[in-house]
């Protein structure tokens, strides 16, 4: 007797299949081969003990090789007897070993820098989208490399060194949004030390939250998304910390015209355990302060004391301890916070008035990671982490006129989204053409929409209650949980000495006020080695995503909300295709080209005439769901060594939006153009090194313009033939939303760096300048009325853009001193 | 740093509104739209862009050109075509089919025995706010029968004329017809459209643009729209309670007439009048400035405007006597 399933059982038995099927080119290549042995380890910089990410080690006669993991970590098979290891990281000395082996074996492989060594200049660190591989549309930058950058305000910025890449674009002038193959900013998977980031930004979207000391790596994938990534639709930007140094103290102090910084790393106990510190802080709030005291004895202003303060900090802290080289134990915590504030006191003559306002916005996360070789080649990665992002706005007006009691007033506003987070992976080597990765996840969300209180109190702080006292809960949106829980598979198989193959497979199920969610998501990557050092590839991932952000896309605000998918909104999915040639040219450097093409389900729009502030109570119904769909070309030609460095990229995209269901027409279902949609994207990023002092960089974009939305005629309404009277109005004619391009943006920023080594540490003095050229790009476009007036009492007007630039050329000096 | 962009030129195009009204006629007007882009003297309604000659206008019924539109009999099932030029401007055009007509049953108005108190901002304004209104809740019902559904649209139109004793000091309110905002279901509310206090409320004019989607009616199209009432009694003072029958005599109309009409309406009319009332509610809200824009649906090729067409069912009638 057959036994009916339930769909639940189905799903389930279907995930088995496909991992079966997965695993099947494991089991049959397993079949056929002489005695091999395991040699595994970290792999590390000489210096600091550093783990390094992505360096190379290859078996030089069985030809076989590895990558090591996230955490320096790599497992190679290889043949008995005779090994003859190379060891290779861009910018370090290759390490070639040569040993006999008839054991599985751990090898830890120390790496020097080759700049101390005073070789070739090297900069920047291995593509995981190279023609060894067969991952498509990644790219990894060193924190070294984004520090050669020219800097925004002398600040080196993770997010803008990734929005001179092809296929991503920055938001506004200045602004950190990150805008990947057509998807919004809440598409992207922003991850600090392996934790999502909800809000990556500082200062409105001006500074991400990463501060460049405490960063080792970037890597960005945009294109075949390894499967232990999930919930977000177009990109992962995983920035990976460092440990600290295990052997002596390091650290520098940086001191810029708007923030100063430090970092200091050590060994708490030699060679076992070591800290990473890196602390930030802006002072724009104190040259406020300097600036509005003498205007305030300029003029004589003692009947108003303004306070006006802005200030964003962040720390991070990372302990590392290694119990036995096959364990480690890490802690990790960043604590980060914008702040504006202001407070005004008015005198008159009878009355006092002091109106506080405080809103402070930012994250805060924590994690406590255990890395455990089991063997040479099993590694197993457990990680308890949590993180928050949330936003809180304090309001207080107090009045008192002489001889009564003084009455106050007061309003909060919080919001926020909180996570708990359980993660282990295992990474597995079987085999020499295997290198298996399998996992879990489980994340307990916490979204607080909205909560607002407002409280009036007749006696002020401290007073006996007045019957006049009032507490008037505003909003007070309740809490949503949402459990979401993944599992997934990943193998990067050789097939032969030309095919490779990334293969993985997650199941991810997303359960939020009695409704569940549950989808498998293939992901594959397929290289074709068609000559040594030119390969072919094609790509395909599904991805979903269960949180949404509604904001008003182009800066980031603290009012942006995080929400989960509900009953009416459902996750958002992309399938993503990619395909593209890679080719690697000696002295010439890496050259690729990709295509990518991207339809999405259920992204969401504001409904025309939808108002995106206080939207926490019926935000399902200002928002419709539709398509998307983004497709494009991306050239690279990327140059890692030598004394000139850098990379040239343009991409050609457009990204459309489509919402015709039913109930959710916009622009009455005909399809327009996404709000970021640019089609020409082009950056250089050049970078020299004259010689042991001095360092020049350049950096020149050009992108077209924003798309926005503008009336370009008026015309009288229709009567309503329903109405007693005329009832007509003037209409203002839109052709379409998004129906206008603003103009292109285009900006040159260069830097010079002199340093200078002393008998202890070093010095830096940097000067760059953004904007070299001064050019007028736009922050914020709106149209406006030009009015004229034309002989006698007659008027005229004519619609103009109005455009606000913030940023002309903007000089910068900064000092850093390293020890 | 501000500075200002000249946005590239829109010429002027011709805009053409019009309705076709079955057992009526076809009412055209037509205007210079206003490019935005160029300079030009602004007029809130419009009406000093209307051009009352020199528009050279053609318009087909069933294929046959007809001279006089404004009293041409139109049926349901006629097809419309409309083209106009006006001097230099791209000439334009626009087409509908008439729909069919629709049929309503009898309006029906059932009233509950208890009595409610209701403040009214009558009273307020008038200097009676020591007084309440007597109301009877009731529930009016109005059946549609076998209506289209899918890809059918309808505008429901009901009306009350207030009928005052020669004495009141609204007398002269008498006999002058007011739209009310219905909250039944099916009735697509666009923005936050206030309902009105029928009955004794005074308040100016409010538009109601009640519109239904027939894909929101059951299949079958047979349904009965309800809207609840509340029918006067008196008015009593606020703290006892008791009748103030004088007052009740001057303030209170003496009878309350109720008219519906159910207009079948072409697709296109349907979707400019959402996007119109949708503007309207966006652009009364005051965070305006931060709201995303509402197009407005047009349906003439070469220029702007809309050609909507109506179909009326028989219009219904109903008095309530409240004395």
């Amino acid at each position: 007797m057959m036994r009916r399933r339930s769909p639940g059982a189905a799903a389930r038995m279907r995930v088995g299949m496909l991992l079966s099927l997965l695993l099947m080119p494991l089991w049959l290549f397993g079949q056929s081969q002489s005695r091999m042995i395991t040699i595994s380890g970290f792999v590390r910089d000489v210096a600091d003990g550093e783990t390094l990410i992505g360096a190379n080690i290859m078996e030089q006669k069985s030809k076989r090789g590895a990558v090591t993991n996230e955490f320096g970590h790599y497992s190679l098979m290889v043949p008995a007897g005779e090994v003859r290891l190379q060891v290779s990281y861009v910018g370090y000395s290759t390490e070639t070993l040569e040993l006999t082996l008839q054991a599985d074996t751990t090898l830890q492989v120390a790496l020097s820098d080759s700049n101390l060594l005073g070789e070739v200049v090297v900069t920047g660190i291995s593509n995981p989208s190279s023609v060894a591989t067969a991952t498509l549309g990644a790219q990894r930058i060193a924190a070294s490399q984004i520090k050669r950058l020219p800097a925004f305000l002398g600040e080196a910025d993770v997010i803008k060194a990734l929005q001179l890449m092809p296929g991503v674009q920055g938001g506004t002038e200045g602004s950190s949004g990150l805008y990947v193959r057509g998807g919004g900013p809440d598409q992207n998977l922003i991850l600090m030390d392996g934790i999502s980031l909800y809000n990556p930004n500082h200062l409105l979207g001006f500074f991400s939250a990463f501060n460049p000391d405490a960063v080792k790596s970037v890597t960005l994938y945009k294109g075949s998304f390894p499967a232990r990534f999930g919930n977000r639709l177009s990109s992962v930007v995983d920035v990976r910390l460092k440990d600290g140094d295990m052997q002596q103290y390091h650290g520098n102090a940086s001191i810029g015209l708007i923030s100063s910084k430090l970092n200091v790393e050590g060994p708490i106990v030699k060679d076992k355990t070591t800290f990473n510190f890196s602390a930030r802080r802006t002072y724009l709030d104190l040259i406020a302060g300097i600036g509005m005291a003498i205007m305030r004895a300029r003029r004589d202003m003692t009947d108003e004391d303004l306070r006006p303060g802005y200030n964003f900090h962040d720390l991070n802290l990372k302990l590392t301890h290694r119990f036995s080289p096959d364990d480690q134990l890490y802690f990790f915590a960043y604590y980060g916070n914008d702040k504006v504030s202001t407070r005004l006191t008015e005198r008159g003559q009878n009355t006092v008035s002091k109106t506080n306002m405080s809103w402070l916005w930012g994250n805060a996360m924590a994690s406590l990671r255990w890395n455990h070789a089991i063997n040479g080649q099993i590694f197993l990665n457990t990680t308890a982490s949590y993180t928050q992002y949330r936003s809180h706005l304090a309001f207080k007006v107090e009045q008192q006129e002489t001889g009564e009691a003084p009455q106050q007033m007061q309003m909060n506003y919080n919001s926020g989204i909180y996570d708990g987070i359980l993660t282990s992976e295992l990474h597995y080597t079987p085999h020499q053409s295997h290198q298996m990765l399998l996992g879990g996840s489980y994340t307990f969300h916490t979204f607080r929409p909205e909560m607002t209180s407002m409280k009036l109190q007749v006696g002020g702080k401290g007073a006996a209650p007045d019957p006049s006292d009032m507490n008037i809960p505003q909003i007070n949106s309740s809490k949503i949980y949402a459990h979401e829980v993944a599992l997934y598979a990943e193998d990067e198989m050789k097939l032969g000495e030309d095919w490779r193959i990334d293969a993985g497979l997650r199941y991810s199920s997303f359960h939020v006020r009695d409704k569940g969610y549950h989808m498998v998501e293939p992901r594959v990557g397929v290289a074709y080695r068609i000559l040594p050092k030119f390969t072919a590839k094609v790509g395909y991932a599904l991805m979903t995503q269960h949180v949404h952000l509604l904001s008003n896309n182009s800066l980031s605000l603290p009012t942006d909300l995080w929400v989960p998918s509900t009953d009416r909104i459902r996750p958002m999915l992309s399938h993503h295709l990619s395909a593209g040639l890679f080719l690697t040219i000696p002295e010439w450097g890496d050259f690729s080209v990709e295509g990518y093409y991207k339809p999405m389900k259920n992204v969401l729009e504001y409904k025309e005439g939808a108002v995106f502030l206080g939207v926490s109570q019926g935000w399902e119904q200002l928002v419709a769901m539709g398509r998307g769909t983004a497709y494009g070309v991306e050239f690279l030609w990327q140059r890692h060594f030598g004394k000139v460095t850098g990379w040239l990229a343009y991409t050609w995209s457009r990204a459309w939006r489509h919402f015709d269901e039913p109930g959710e027409e916009l622009n009455f279902g005909r399809p327009f153009p996404a709000k970021y949609d640019r089609i020409h994207d082009f950056s250089v990023a050049v970078s020299y090194r004259l010689n042991d002092h001095w360092d020049f960089s350049a950096t020149w974009m050009f992108m077209s313009g924003n798309t926005g939305t503008l009336p370009t005629h008026g015309y009288a309404s229709a009567d309503d033939p329903f109405t007693p009277y005329d009832d007509s109005d003037q209409i203002k004619h839109i052709s379409g939303r998004n129906n206008y391009r603003f103009p292109a943006y285009h900006r040159l920023d260069l830097s010079v760096s002199y340093t200078k080594q002393h008998r202890v540490g070093k010095s830096v003095w940097n000067l760059s300048v953004y904007n070299a050229y001064n050019q007028m790009n736009p922050f914020i476009v709106t149209p406006s009325w030009r009015y004229d007036r034309v002989g006698g009492n007659r008027e005229t007007r004519q619609m103009i853009l109005q455009q606000t630039t913030l940023f002309p050329i903007l000089p910068n000096i900064s000092y850093t001193y390293s020890f | 740093m501000e500075r200002e962009v000249e946005l590239p030129d829109t010429p002027p195009v011709l805009v053409a509104n019009g309705f076709a009204i079955a057992d009526r006629g076809i009412d055209m007007k037509y205007y210079r739209s206003i490019s935005y882009t160029r300079p030009h003297t602004y007029d809130y309604t419009g009406e000093s862009d209307a051009l009352h000659s020199g528009v050279s206008e053609s318009i087909w019924v069933n294929g046959s050109l007809i001279s006089n539109p404004q009293s041409y009999h139109l049926r349901p099932g006629d097809h419309v075509r409309v083209q106009a030029r006006y001097g230099s401007m791209p000439a334009v055009e626009s087409s509908l089919t008439m729909p069919s007509r629709p049929e309503v049953g009898e309006i029906t108005i059932k009233t509950e025995d208890r009595i409610e108190y209701k403040e009214t901002s009558l009273f307020s304004q008038y200097g009676f706010s020591d007084n309440l209104v007597s109301v009877h809740p009731a529930l009016l019902e109005i059946p549609f029968r076998a209506l289209a559904t899918q890809g059918h649209f309808y505008r429901i139109v009901l009306e009350y004329c207030l009928i005052y004793d020669e004495r009141s000091p609204n007398y002269q309110l008498s006999g002058m017809w007011k739209s009310m905002t219905l909250t039944d279901p099916v009735i697509h509310r666009f923005g936050e459209n206030s309902n009105l206090e029928i009955f004794w409320n005074q308040s100016s004019y409010s538009k109601a643009v009640n519109l239904i989607e027939g894909t929101d009616l059951p299949s079958g199209g047979d349904y009965t729209l309800k809207h609840p009432l509340e029918i006067p009694i008196a008015l009593v003072d606020a703290q006892t309670k008791e009748v103030d029958q004088e007052l009740t005599d001057n303030v209170l109309p003496r009878q309350v007439q109720l008219r519906a009409t159910l207009y079948a309406i072409t697709p296109d009319l349907y979707r400019y009048w959402v996007s119109l009332v949708n503007e309207e509610m966006s652009s009364k809200n005051i965070l305006d400035v931060l709201s995303e824009p509402v197009p407005i649906y047009t349906n003439i090729e070469g220029g702007l405007g809309i050609l909507g067409g109506m179909t009326p069912s028989d219009t219904l009638l109903y008095d309530i006597p409240l004395r």
